[in-house]
């Protein structure tokens, strides 16, 4: 024995030595250890400190259970914390740290909290620090949180890449130990399309760690056997280092599959008709006191460090447990010959009552007092079946006496069984059987059939006599390793009243620490229902929960970062807007051009303004395609127009236009815009941008679930049209050189629509405006959008026209009166938008009855006004209050807010349109608008939020 | 109207290789949308037939690489191959038609088995049984609505949204980039 790794055995490729730091320090290790395997093997047994108390850890499983051994992985930017070492597969020049303490891991000044501890038991923190009330919040949580906690994140961008895609299969097998091995050969022989998932680098889960046979060879010859079959067969598909994290409706499954590919996590959704749950069983520890001194391991975790990885975990190991399970560790450790000093079994009364060792075990206190020699506890209070997964679609498991655990109970998620330990079988041969068992059912159900071959193998001793914790003995005994709970917690849990099992869990905070409490759950339900005298079946258990390992949030997120976020739109004029050097902002997904600024203009607000005048007093364009284009077909498509919007649309001439406002179930306003009839059985309903595909899921809706006796069909066409919005007192002008036919008032009166040829190209034109000019939208096809505005704004030098952008669009529909998104915004009728008049009562709509509810009909409703402000030198803000001037800044007081604010440069000072109690008859009031957030307070006067063209007489010119 | 015809600018108009593959644009192959007014089928299948289309059920495809129809639903197909007018004349009044030939952006992927990148961007079972040659779908991909249709094994068609159709090249250069690297990596 060479150190801490024995001389021959294991599953390590000992011709591949690996290096890699361990806080600072140069160690080796071999391919096919993992980092704790390694740190073990180095000699390492501290390698963390507890959350709480910084007590001093060492590795204590060798699984994703792992409670203790959280370390931190990598440096700078990819630093990734609070990664079980236990997991991580050793490889060549890994760089990994010890976290959670101050000074160094040996010399913790947190351990303080350690010498602490009878004031910080469980719910302290409810009961202490309550006087000053202002102390909580800013000296006492903020201390308790930087004393208590996890390794951290590097606070820069993650640099690693994380990916995300979906995968099917006939049948998930959960777990590649010897019931999921099984599972899968025998589904997959039967040419079924399988899926077998295992969170290990190597199939075979206990195979590789004992030294069971079958026919007639090492376990794990022939797990390695199984899964060369399996890969080899096109219709499986193996997935090592997956973790099966979640169970969904549909037959979904979560996994999150780690290092593959130089993709640090990929985040797959599996669609599996069947599932075979093989997920093991985890090995519980025994609570008694000094149990969690660095050197005190699970005992199935010492046999796998000793037969997987060749590594022993000690010079001198004493056993203790409750099971059969002992027998075969002293064995195994004896084989390997290492001296195993004194093997405690509580069915023989035996017991550890103590342990020593400032920072590793060196000595154990046995039941009669007697103090022995010890680098190495090994500890077995029995298995738990890893039910979690059954339990995601609220399943609960069910104690079996016999074994002393829970197991799976009879409500599994749909296409679910269960094989293997997680059922409670015990034995190998067991678990092969029920593994094949399985899949023959599931093959049955798919219609085909499976042939069951079992191979021969051991039905090894397990029997075992519960035994939880050894009582009368002083010291703490810690029963959730990660979070500090200890035997003591939960009686003083009881003591207070929080005996159910979720009222334990959260006031002692057992089991949610980030191995979920997978060693920890079942012994302090066992010490509660021990308390409570009631049998354990009765204390019942906590609801298991998605996921079943921590998955990171970037494998959530996939490739969707940073510019990936989502996808963008972007216009048919965003060539030519980015020649002319337009400012862009995000609407929505659409990037659309903000403002056009020109040589010399000194700010934004200077090139809107010029914007917004050059248009009124000649010609603007602007880019519009990003509205909602929803073209309506079919024999009803007139009536179903008339009974989704609210104002009347059965009479609407082929040939014309009309604004049209939708209303929601409840009566309130939902988007408006407006509704084109080019034939006798077609429309075009134009929508908002923001809304045009939650419009057209609406109408959808309607169509087919209200009025399916209607022949009418929707399709989206906002994508291909490019369309332009040509508005001033020049634009027919502007429009007259391009388009062959005649658009004079006459030919083309205010709201009229048709097809028109556009330079040759077919296209159509709509006279409409929202700035309130004399204005037209005229489209194409998109592949001829960038075409168009160049030759639109060609033609628009001859007018010293200009392009604008949505800034000047939006002073002008303000200047206009027209409502848009801060004014639709879910809260706001039709009433107090002004547009009352337009609900119908000549004929049924959706929400015409619901608006006419006495409640949206009162006068006192927020209502739709302009202000202006008294000191017309004075800015307005969106989100400002409305109070009466002499009235207090407080809600009490609140008669409104403002919506929207921008500067008039046509009237030469800032407008706003606002919602104000009463507003409809509040003209000429004067008031407050306060903003508190920026500090502003100014008196406004109320006026008509038409501060433009009231009449409308610039637009039919 | 004397000023220039306007010409159409492409979103994509040049050949991609992706890896081993080859993304190629069906920009100039007409698509139209075809809905069935309630009760009419049997006038519309009568029409289509006579126009050289059949009728297939939902989520498959009649047709070749020239002139095909993709029926979307009960009620709804895609035509490719025949412009408005061709469809119209063809059809007479039986159907409500609407061009889509701008809607979305037509590409071609062509010099292999895509689905291992797919699987990065499509939550479809594309397996040989669940989704034969011929047969298509409107999905989600990247967060995007996406019409796909298997020509066969070899040859998968996409018509993306124009809007967002560097979104989703970009998509698939990041699948077919993760495929490699598995590949190579296994």
């Amino acid at each position: 024995m060479s150190g801490y790794r024995l001389d021959a055995g294991g599953q390590i490729d000992r011709n591949a030595k690996l290096s890699f730091r361990w806080d600072g320090k140069s160690l080796s290790g071999f391919e096919g250890d993992t980092l704790a395997s390694a740190l073990l093997a180095n000699g390492q047994s501290l390698v963390a400190r507890s959350f709480k108390y910084h007590r001093p850890r060492g590795i204590m499983t060798a699984g994703s259970e792992e409670p203790n051994a959280l370390v931190t992985l990598g440096e700078g930017a990819a630093t990734t914390p609070n990664t079980k070492a236990t997991v991580v597969p050793l490889r060549d020049g890994l760089v990994a740290h010890s976290q959670n303490w101050r000074g160094s891991l040996k010399w913790d000044l947190m351990s303080l909290n350690d010498v602490l501890s009878p004031v910080l038991s469980a719910g302290f923190y409810y009961k202490t620090f309550m006087w000053p009330k202002s102390f909580w919040e800013r000296l006492y949580e903020p201390a308790i949180r930087a004393s208590a906690g996890l390794g951290a994140l590097s606070g820069s961008v993650d640099p690693d890449s994380y990916a995300n895609g979906f995968k099917h299969a006939d049948l998930l097998v959960i777990g590649a130990g010897p019931a999921g091995l099984m599972a899968a050969l025998t589904a997959g022989r039967a040419g079924l399309r399988v899926i077998v998932a295992d969170e290990d680098t190597r199939l075979g889960g206990r195979l590789n760690a004992e030294t069971l046979e079958i026919a007639g060879a090492p376990g794990h010859q022939w797990a390695t056997e199984a899964a060369a079959e399996l890969a080899a067969l096109p219709n499986v598909t193996v997935m090592p280092q997956s973790t099966v994290f979640g169970v969904y409706d549909g037959g979904q499954y979560g996994i999150l599959e780690r290092g593959t590919a130089q993709v640090r996590a990929t985040f797959w959704r599996v669609r599996a008709r069947h599932a075979v749950l093989a997920s093991g069983a985890t090995e519980r520890p025994i609570a008694f006191p000094g149990n969690d001194r660095p050197g005190v391991m699970m005992a199935g975790a010492v046999r796998t460090y000793l037969n997987r990885f060749a590594v022993a975990t000690g010079q001198q190991v004493a056993l203790f447990g409750n099971n059969d399970s002992l027998a075969r560790t002293a064995r195994d450790l004896r084989a390997a010959g290492v001296d195993v000093v004194v093997e405690l079994d509580s069915r023989a009364g035996a017991s550890v009552i103590g342990t020593n060792g400032r920072q590793g075990l060196r000595q154990i206190m046995t039941g009669d007092g007697t103090w022995r020699e010890a680098d190495c506890l090994a500890i077995s209070g029995g298995w738990s079946p890893n039910v979690h997964l059954m339990c995601h679609h609220r399943g609960r498991p069910v104690w079996r006496e016999d074994i002393a655990a829970f197991v799976p109970g009879p409500d599994l998620p749909p296409g679910m069984l269960c094989a293997g330990a997680v059922t409670g079988a015990g034995s190998l041969s067991a678990a092969l059987r029920e593994g094949a068992a399985a899949a023959v059912k599931v093959a049955e159900a798919h219609g085909t059939t499976a042939r069951t071959e079992v191979p021969q193998a051991e039905d090894e001793p397990t029997a075992i006599a519960a035994f939880w914790h050894v009582s009368g003995a002083k010291g703490r005994a810690f029963v959730d390793f990660q979070h500090d709970v200890t035997t003591k917690d939960i009686i003083q849990a009881k003591t207070e009243g929080f005996e159910a099992v979720e009222h334990l869990k959260r006031y002692t905070t057992l089991g949610m620490a980030t191995d979920q409490g997978k060693s920890s759950n079942v012994l302090g339900l066992a010490l509660m229902a021990e308390a409570r005298g009631v049998p354990i079946a009765d204390a019942g258990t906590t609801i298991f929960r998605p996921p079943y390992t921590p998955v990171p949030i970037g494998a959530f997120a996939g490739p969707h970062r940073g510019p990936q976020f989502r996808p963008v739109r972007r216009t048919p004029s965003e060539p030519w807007a980015k020649e002319q050097g337009a400012v862009f902002i995000e609407a929505g997904q659409w990037m659309r051009a903000q403002y056009f600024p020109r040589a010399g203009e000194q700010s934004w607000q200077e090139t809107v303004a010029r914007e917004v005048t050059t248009t009124r007093s000649s010609v603007g364009v602007c880019d519009v395609s990003t509205l909602g284009k929803i073209e309506v077909q079919g024999r009803d498509a007139a009536a179903y127009l008339n009974f989704v919007y609210c104002n009347g649309f059965a009479k609407l001439a082929v040939g014309r236009t009309r604004y049209g406002l939708m209303l929601r179930e409840d009566g309130f306003a939902y988007d408006d815009g407006t509704c084109a009839r080019l034939s006798e059985h077609h429309y075009i309903v134009t929508t908002t941008t923001a809304k045009a595909g939650e419009v057209y899921r609406h109408m959808e809706f309607v169509r087919q679930c209200l009025c399916p006796e209607m022949d009418v069909h929707l399709i989206s066409t906002t994508d291909g049209w490019a369309q332009y919005s040509v508005a001033g007192p020049q634009s027919r002008s502007l429009l007259s050189r391009l388009i062959d036919e005649d658009i004079s008032d006459t030919a083309y009166p205010y709201m009229a629509c048709g097809a028109v040829t556009v330079c040759g190209t077919a296209g159509r034109l709509f006279r409409i405006s929202f700035s309130g000019e004399l204005a037209y939208e005229v489209a194409v096809p998109a592949r001829y959008g960038d075409a168009l505005i160049r030759a639109l704004m060609a033609e628009a030098q001859s007018f010293d026209g200009t392009a604008y952008g949505t800034e000047a669009l939006g002073v002008m529909r303000v200047e206009k009166g027209h409502p848009a998104g801060a004014e639709l915004n879910g809260q706001t009728t039709a009433a107090d938008l002004g547009l009352g008049r337009m609900v119908s009562s000549k004929k049924d709509s959706i929400g015409a009855v619901a608006s006419r509810r006495p409640a949206l009909l009162a006068e006192d409703r927020a209502q739709l006004v302009g202000l202006v402000p008294e000191d017309k030198s004075k800015s307005l803000r969106a989100g400002a209050h409305l109070l009466a001037t002499d009235a207090a800044a407080e809600m009490g007081q609140d008669q409104g807010w403002i919506s929207s604010a921008v500067h008039s440069p046509t009237l030469g000072h800032d407008i706003a349109l606002a919602f104000l109690k009463g507003g409809a008859n509040r003209a000429g009031d004067r008031i407050r608008a306060w903003d508190g957030l920026r500090g502003r307070d100014i008196l406004v006067d109320v006026v008509s939020p038409h501060f433009y063209d009231p009449e409308g007489a610039r637009l039919r010119t | 109207m004397s000023l220039d015809a306007l010409k159409p600018r492409p979103v994509f108009s040049e050949q991609l290789e992706i890896g081993g593959w080859t993304l190629s644009d069906l920009s100039e192959l007409p698509l139209v949308n075809l809905s069935i007014p309630l009760g009419d089928e049997a006038a519309v299948v009568t029409a289509l037939d006579a126009a050289g289309l059949a009728w297939p059920v939902p989520g498959q495809s009649v047709g070749n690489a020239a002139r095909g129809l993709l029926r979307m639903g009960g009620d709804n197909a895609l035509v490719f191959g025949m412009p408005l007018e061709a469809l119209s004349d063809a059809l007479g009044d039986t159907a409500w038609l609407t061009d889509q030939s701008d809607t979305w952006v037509g590409l071609r992927l062509t010099g292999g088995d895509p689905r291992a990148a797919l699987a990065y961007l499509c939550a479809l079972d594309l397996a040989d049984s669940a989704f034969p040659d011929g047969a298509g779908a409107r999905t989600r991909m990247a967060h995007l609505s996406v019409i796909l249709l298997r020509q066969s094994a070899e040859d998968w068609w996409f018509w993306a949204p124009r809007s967002s159709i560097e979104s989703f090249i970009h998509a698939l250069k990041d699948a077919f980039r993760l495929a490699e690297r598995r590949k190579r990596a296994t």
